[in-house]
Order: structure tokens, then sequence, then C-alpha cells
């Protein structure tokens, strides 16, 4: 028996899905053409931390508010500081801190999600009420409220995003859980006499895991957005860090005197924002295997 | 003969939520059922909506472990192991279940699917061991090699039935319950998987509880019949006794209306022809449960709830009026 | 004999990304007044579309390629939405096979059936509350005055497929086509709604084409049976001459396949439904055929009439051969 070859084909053939996903998601043009762009600004922070044009922290009295020139392509800002630096800079703390704090939000709120999908009862009681609760807050205020009790800094600031971002995942979670624990094949591997958590994370996780997904890139975005908002109001991390919405705040002033000092930090969050945004909706149409089939009767 | 499976006075009922201040009410899924299922037979366990009869199937098969009563294998309570034994005998009573496009984890690759289960029973095996035993289940539900490489949604509701009953029996099981498989395949498709099926229960020697609405079926495949309404049994025979000589009522109703099962009875009693609607699982009138619908209820069927008393030999039936 | 529906050599095709799906491919059939014709098909054969298609509910991406379908000599595909809509409810009514999504749950029954008679009569809809009473009362609704109030998750399943019914016949119309009626239900109410519309045939001369995939009920109720295969109707003939004498392979295999025999492998066709996208070359059948020739593959067959039955198949009267 040639089973070498046999199993060989078995990872080829996994492989070949996989890379239809990638197919997917390549034809969704908005979504594709986002990857570039949430490419291109990680490549710019990236670079960032060996080289930037100028000091991000350097600030020059003499060259306050010089809009973009050949010197400073994106301008300086109120305190002469060259802009692009900064942003290149700024970035790792703006995108970096909402990378962190969404992973941590997943993380809880998608086993709290599904340990009170599949167990239901009791426990599962709990926890939802439990996340009702911190539903029930806002979630910017939720987020403003718990900087101004945490104290400034990057740790209060991940703290604060992933406790307003969890909730949603254990919700959305524990409902795709639920519709799925009736499926057949769940009662099977059951009867085969695997654990709970065997199930649950070798068959209920893989399943869920396109709204997981999706939902994390969602809220890359948004958690941008609440980084930068949180920064502009000064609940961040204290200057002269270079977050993006700190930023914004800082130029505030002279917004329609040098509008630049604000639309450039203001752009670029706009655009990973939305750049993740799109990838999400991209990697929705991806990752689910019933989307690609056409289920129809004739 | 020995019963495998003895079902010792089963009951199984599910809360409604009515009101915070009504009295809780109950569903009786399952309502005092004893049943036996003996080693190599095909037992049908045939009902319509509400009888109960997934209810039972679960509860047999360890998924749902019952209110009131106990379910034995080989004498010993399933729903009482302690942990060494408990792997091995679950592993003893295997399911199919109905709705093809949910058997399968579509996410997996038919040998994962077969692959995992195979090392539930025989972990230390190497990767080419298990690659043979997958294609050695392949070969016994009559599919090709090249299934392996599939994902469920590039197979057939067939096909995908077959996958779960190789699934099933790869970890060598003496009984399989098999709820209502067929039902949901188009009747080109039922064929294949019935025949399938008989060709294991021969191979294997396995014991089969076979639940369906279908009396076509059950005339083809099965050894005995249980008939069951509104959580009860009432009546239960061999298949070509009751087909012969149908006593409750309610098997009369069930075979005049069964399209399938009229070639396969010599005339049709229309006193017993369909009427009536099940009544509520909630709140069963007082008495014999059937009375709503049949035909020969009288004054007194009101007042006795029947149990199921021995007719002729094995053939048992639950209804005052009938002989015992 | 009069005609209610001829169909002409219609076509109706989906445009789906994957490709174009030919549900109906050249259909020719007609429904003679006060019958019963059964159009049996599984999955995939074109069935439910056929019934869309008649009904005029076809949404894109379902196109009408060619063809007609005269309505008492009206081409009823040319007709404009507003005359379409004077003729469903009132001269031509439909059923449907899933009574939980074709009744609206926030609506009482009354209040939806008495819109039927809004809809054709003119309002207000208080004024038809006898005329649904009454309605309810030939479809046997029991306690039809209390029931016209009731919503539909407090009615069984039968009980709100006799809701369907009685706004399927409320215009008093010519023709009901049933798409799978009686699926979704359990076989003794099955039985007893398929009494129900043998009833309203025999009272009201209404005209019914009985839609569905069990060929076994068919065969109980149906004067005439049109089988239909991947989009082709294969054989078309009086029901008791056709159970006798099958002469398609594909109906004789469907009757094989229905008869149950004591512990015998039931008759499979090998193979499953063909793809509607890219249906195999010459006659669709001829993959899954046991008597096929070699010309079955390269040259369709056409539907013909042989004393009275209708077949297409090369081995059944000498049919020229014809290309797709």
């Amino acid at each position: 028996m040639e089973s070498e070859l046999v199993l060989k084909k078995i990872e080829e053939v996994r492989r070949k899905r996989l890379k239809e996903m990638w197919e997917v998601f390549k034809s969704n043009k908005s979504a594709y053409y986002s990857l570039y762009v949430v490419i291109a600004i990680a490549s710019l922070i990236l670079i960032g931390f060996i080289y930037t044009p100028y000091d991000p922290y350097d600030f020059d009295l003499s060259r306050v508010r010089q809009p973009p020139s050949i010197n400073h392509p994106l301008g300086t800002d109120e305190l002469g500081r060259d802009i692009l630096s900064r942003l290149m800079v700024g970035g790792r703390y703006t995108i970096g801190i909402s990378v962190i704090s969404v992973l941590l939000g997943t993380l809880l709120g998608s086993i709290l999600g599904l340990i009170s999908g599949y167990f239901g009862g009791r426990l599962d009681a709990i926890i939802q009420r439990f996340v009702d609760v911190t539903l029930a807050f806002p979630t910017t205020l939720l987020a403003i409220a718990l900087m101004v009790s945490l104290g400034p800094g990057m740790l209060s600031l991940i703290a604060a995003i992933s406790i307003s971002t969890f909730p949603v995942y254990a919700r959305l979670v524990r409902g795709a859980v639920l519709q799925l624990i009736n499926e057949d094949y769940i009662t099977a591997v059951k009867l085969l006499g695997r654990s709970s958590w065997y199930i649950m994370f070798r068959h209920v996780l893989p399943n869920i895991l396109s709204v997981i997904v999706v939902q994390s890139t969602y809220y890359l975005g948004f958690s941008i957005l609440l980084a930068s908002s949180l920064g502009f109001l000064g609940l961040g991390i204290p200057p002269p860090t270079p977050e993006w919405g700190a930023m914004i705040s800082g130029g505030r002033v002279y917004l329609f005197s040098s509008p630049h000092i604000v639309v450039f930090p203001g752009l670029f969050i706009m655009v990973t924002a939305l750049a993740f945004n799109l990838i999400g909706d991209g990697l929705r149409d991806a990752l689910d295997p019933r989307s690609r089939m056409f289920i129809r009767r004739f | 003969m020995e019963a495998v499976i003895k079902a010792v006075n089963v009951r199984k009922y599910f809360p409604v939520s009515t009101g915070i201040f009504t009295a809780k009410k109950y569903v009786r899924a399952v309502d005092g059922v004893d049943l036996e299922l003996f080693s190599g037979e095909v037992l049908a366990l045939v009902g319509e909506s509400g009888s109960g009869k997934s209810t039972l199937g679960r509860i047999l098969v360890g998924l749902q472990k019952p209110d009131a009563g106990e379910v034995l294998y080989r004498g010993r309570n399933i729903y009482e192991l302690n942990n060494s034994s408990s792997k091995n005998i679950r592993h003893k009573i295997q399911a199919v279940f109905q709705n093809p496009d949910s058997s399968l984890n579509p996410r997996m690759q038919i040998f994962d699917i077969l692959e995992e289960a195979i090392l539930t029973k025989k972990p230390g095996l190497s990767k080419a061991e298990v690659l043979e035993e997958v294609i050695k289940l392949l070969r016994v539900v009559g599919l090709s090699d090249d299934h392996i490489f599939k994902y469920p949604h590039e197979l057939s509701g067939g096909e995908r039935q077959r996958i779960a009953i190789a699934r099933a029996l790869s970890v060598e099981p003496e009984v399989l319950i098999a709820d209502e498989i067929v039902s949901a395949l188009d009747v080109s498709v039922r064929a294949q998987v019935m025949n399938v099926l008989m060709d294991i229960i021969e191979k294997f020697k396995l014991s089969v509880v076979f639940i369906t609405h279908d009396m076509g079926l059950v005339w083809s495949i099965s050894d005995r019949v249980a008939v069951m309404y509104l959580g009860r049994l009432v009546e239960v025979g061999s298949t070509e006794e009751l087909f012969k000589n149908p006593l409750h009522p309610y098997t009369k109703m069930l075979l005049v209306s069964s399209p399938t099962a009229s070639s396969t009875m010599a005339y049709k009693d229309l006193r017993f022809k369909a009427r009536g609607e099940p009544p509520s699982p909630i709140d069963p009138p007082k008495g014999c449960k059937f009375i709503t619908r049949c035909p020969i209820a009288d004054q007194q069927c009101s007042q006795v709830d029947p149990q199921l008393n021995v007719v002729f030999r094995d053939h048992k039936v639950a209804c005052i009026k009938v002989n015992t | 004999m009069e005609k209610v529906i001829q169909i002409v050599d219609l076509r109706v095709y989906y445009d789906l990304p994957q490709g174009t799906v030919r549900a109906v491919d050249g259909v020719d059939l007609d429904v003679v007044r006060g019958e019963i014709l059964g159009v049996a098909g599984e999955s995939g054969s074109g069935k439910s579309t056929l019934a869309l298609a008649i009904a005029g509910l076809l949404r894109p991406p379902a196109k009408v390629v060619s063809g007609k379908i005269l309505f008492n000599g009206v081409d009823i595909l040319k007709l404009s939405n507003d005359e379409l809509r004077r003729i469903r409810g009132s001269k031509i009514g439909m059923i449907f096979q899933d009574p939980n999504t074709y009744l609206n749950p926030i609506y009482t029954v009354g209040f939806q059936v008495g819109e039927v008679f809004e809809a054709h009569k003119g309002g207000p809809l208080s004024k038809y509350l006898d005329e649904v009473i009454k309605l309810f009362r030939a479809v046997k609704i029991a306690d039809p005055e209390r029931r016209v109030n009731a919503y539909p998750h407090q009615m069984s399943g039968g009980m709100k497929q006799r809701v369907l019914i009685s706004m399927a016949i409320a215009g008093e119309p010519e023709l009901v086509i049933a798409d799978e009626p009686t699926s979704a239900l359990d076989v003794t109410v099955q039985a007893e709604i398929v009494e129900l519309l043998n009833e309203i045939r025999e009272k009201m001369k209404t005209s019914i084409i009985f839609i569905t995939h069990d060929l076994a009920l068919l065969v109980e109720i149906a004067n005439r049976v049109a089988i239909m295969y991947a989009g082709k109707l294969v054989e078309v003939g009086r029901t008791d001459e056709m159970v006798k004498d099958p002469l398609h392979p594909y109906t004789k295999a469907l009757l094989s396949s229905l008869r149950y025999e004591r512990k015998k492998r039931l008759t499979s066709i090998k193979g499953s439904i063909p793809s509607l996208i890219n249906p195999p070359s010459g006659c669709r059948f001829h993959t899954r055929c046991p008597y096929a020739l070699p010309k079955c593959s390269e040259f369709e067959p056409k539907l013909v009439d042989i004393g009275g039955r209708k077949v297409s198949c090369f081995l059944v009267g000498d049919v020229g051969g014809g290309s797709n």
C-alpha cells in the first residue's frame, strides 16, 4: 500500500482548501486592497523601530507648524516635531495597544462564551449575568471610567479596552455554540467517549472561529478608534508619547490654521480602522464553508 | 435468549415553563417504558411525532439520563458506571441519527473523521495502520477509497449517512441505535443505506434498535416491533405477527395510513382510518391516552389506564378492548 | 376531456454564479379537469420549480427561457402581474409544504384566511367571518367558531395545513397546486389530509396537481402520475397502469424500491442524482440505468405516446435519435 502517497495527498487536499479560502478572500477587492493598506502601515511602523527621518521627541520651536514640505513630508506639529516620524513611532502604541487589547478581549470573551454555551445551566446563568452587567455600560464611558480609576499608562489602556470588548464575544460565542451543540456530529463525538474539553476545542471552536475572527477584525477597527479617543481625551498614555489620538489632541487648537497637524493622524486612524473592517468583511465570506456552498431545492 | 439491552420502567419528563406563579408542568416524553433488545435482533421502534421514540433512543444509547428507571447493558446500569469501564461500554452502544447535513463536521476530511473515531478505540495505531482501518471501513459501507480526501459537502446525503454508519462501526459496537436514518434521504438513496445497514448487521452480528415511522421499512428489516404512543409502549410483538394480526387500535391506524405498508397487508380495516389528533402531551386525558382518536373506545376506556399485557407468547398489547 | 392546464415545452433555468441550473428542461404536460395528477420526483428533479412556474411564483434568478403554460387556453406566462394576481387565489390555489413558514405568526388564522376573500372580493375583512367559519368546517377543523381566533402557534401541524388548504380553496379554484403538502406531517395526519383533498376534488370538481417525492402516496391517490428526473419528464400515465406495467427504467426502479419484502435487500439505484448544471449527455438517466445502450449517452429520447402512456426511453418504442 502506498500509504505514504495517500497521506501526502490528504495533506494536499487540506492545503488546497485553505488556498480556496484565500481565493475567496482575494475576490473581495476592498478586503484585498485593505490588506495591502494594513501591510503598508505595519511596515511603516516596523521601519520606525530602526529608523525614523527625525527624532519624534525632538522639538524645535523654530520649526513649529510647518506645512508639508520636502524636508517634512507631513509637516511639523505644534512643537516643531516631524509628524511623519511621530506617526511611525506612535503607531506602535495606537495599533499595538489595540491588537493586544482585542487579543485579550477575544480570549477572555471566547472562553467564557464557550464554557457558557457548552455547559449551560447554573454556570451559564452566572456568566451571562456578569456579561449583562458589563454590557449595560456604554463602551466608551466604561473605558473612560476605567482609565480614570486605573490611572494613565499603557497597561491601564489595555485593561480598559479589553474589559470593554470581551462581553460581546461572550454573547456572540455563546450564541454560536448553542446553535452548534445540537448538530449530530457533536453528539457522535460524545458517543465516542471524548471529553467535553476535547469536543469544545476540536469541534466546536473551529466551526465558530469564523465568527470570532470576523468580530475581532471589526473590533480592531473599533479599538483603534477607542484608543485614540481616549488618547485624545488625555486619558491614554501621557505625553510626549506620539500616540495618534494624543497627536490630534495636541494639534486641536490649530485645526483651522494648521490643519495638517490634526488631519494626518486622523487620516491614519480612519484608514487603519476602515481597512480592518473591510478585511473583516472579506474574512467572513472566506471562512464560512457554508456560504461557499449553494444549497437550494429545485 | 439474553437481552443485550434492558430498559426498566424508564421515565423522562421535560419541564415546560408556564409562568412564575403556575405550577410546574411536564411533557411526559417517556412515561414508564420496559423494553428488551435481544442479541442479534432488529427491534423496530415505531411512532409518530410526540411518541417519545427519539427520546427513548437517546436514553438507550446513553445520551440522556432518565428521570426514573434504568438502562442495563448485559446487566450493568449504563448510567452508573465507574470511569474505567464506562468508555468500553460506551463504545458498545452507538448511534446514527437522522440529519445527513449535520452528521459530519464540515471542516474535517472524511479521513480525519474516521481517524478520530478509530483512535478512541485504538489510540496506539500508526498513521499507516489508521489508514488501513479507514479503507476497510469505507469498503464495508460500500464507498470507494477516494472518499477519504473529500469534505462532507462534496458527498451526497446517502454517502454522508454511510460515513456516519462507518464512524459508529469503527469502535466495534454491539448495539446500534438507528434513529430515522433514512427519513431525510431520497427514495432511490434510501435503499442503498438500508442495504448497507442489513449487510453490517449480518457481518458484525449487531443488535439494532431501528427507530422509524415508515411501516414499510419495519416490514423489511425488523424482527420485532414496539409501537409507541405518547411516551408509552402500546404494542410489542414479532414483526410478522404484528402485521398479520395487529391488536392495538393505534397500530391498526398506523398500518392503514401507511402508503408503504399497503403492499404488505392482506386487507385494510377501514374502521381504523386515521382520525383525530394526538392530545396535548402536557395534559393527557385520564385513562387510555388514545381515547381521543380511537374508533372503538367507550366509557370504560376513560377510567382505566391500560397496561402492557401478554396476549399470546411475546405479543403484548395495552388495550382493555383486546382479550388477553 | 377538457384540459385545465397545458404545459408546452417549458424550460426554466436559474442563473447562478456556479453555472446555469436547468431545473425544468423541456416539459410537456397536461392536467385534465377534475383529476388528481401526481408529479413525482426526488430532490433535484425540478418538480418544485415546475410548481412555482404554474403558480406564477418564480423569482429571479429563475428565468422562463421558453415554453407556454396555458390555463384554460390563456398563456399565464405572458400575463401581467395584476392579471396573475387575479387568477392566483381565485382560479388557482396553492398549498405548500411547511405550514409554519406560510402562516404569519402574528395574525390569527381567521384573519389570514379572510385576507384571501378581501383580496378577491373586496373589503372589509370582517364581513367574511361566516364564510371563513364555513370554510373551516369544510376542511374539518373542529370547533371552527373558536378556531378562527386562534394563532398559528396554538394549532397542531395537521390543523395548520388544513388552514392552508382552506386558503387555497377559498376562491373555489379550478386548479389546486399542492407542493409536498404532507411531507412535514405524521403519516396518520397525512392520511386524513389526503382524504380531505380527495373530498374537495369530488365536491368542487377541482383539479389537483399533487407534487411529492413520495411515490407510494401517489399510487394511493393520484389518477395519473408524471415522473420527473433531472428536469425532464420520463413517464406519464394512469397510475394503475403504470404500477402494473412501468415502462421507463427509472419508474421501474422507483416502484421496486417501494416494494418491501421481508428480510430481503431493497432494490437500489446505483449512483446519485445528477447535477442540473452539468446534466449527463444524452438521456439524463443513462449513468444509472441498468439497461443503458451506447446510444443512450449520445442522444436524448423524446417523450412519445405509447397507447395512452408517455415515455422517453429508447428501449421503449422506436424513438428516433435527437441530439441535445
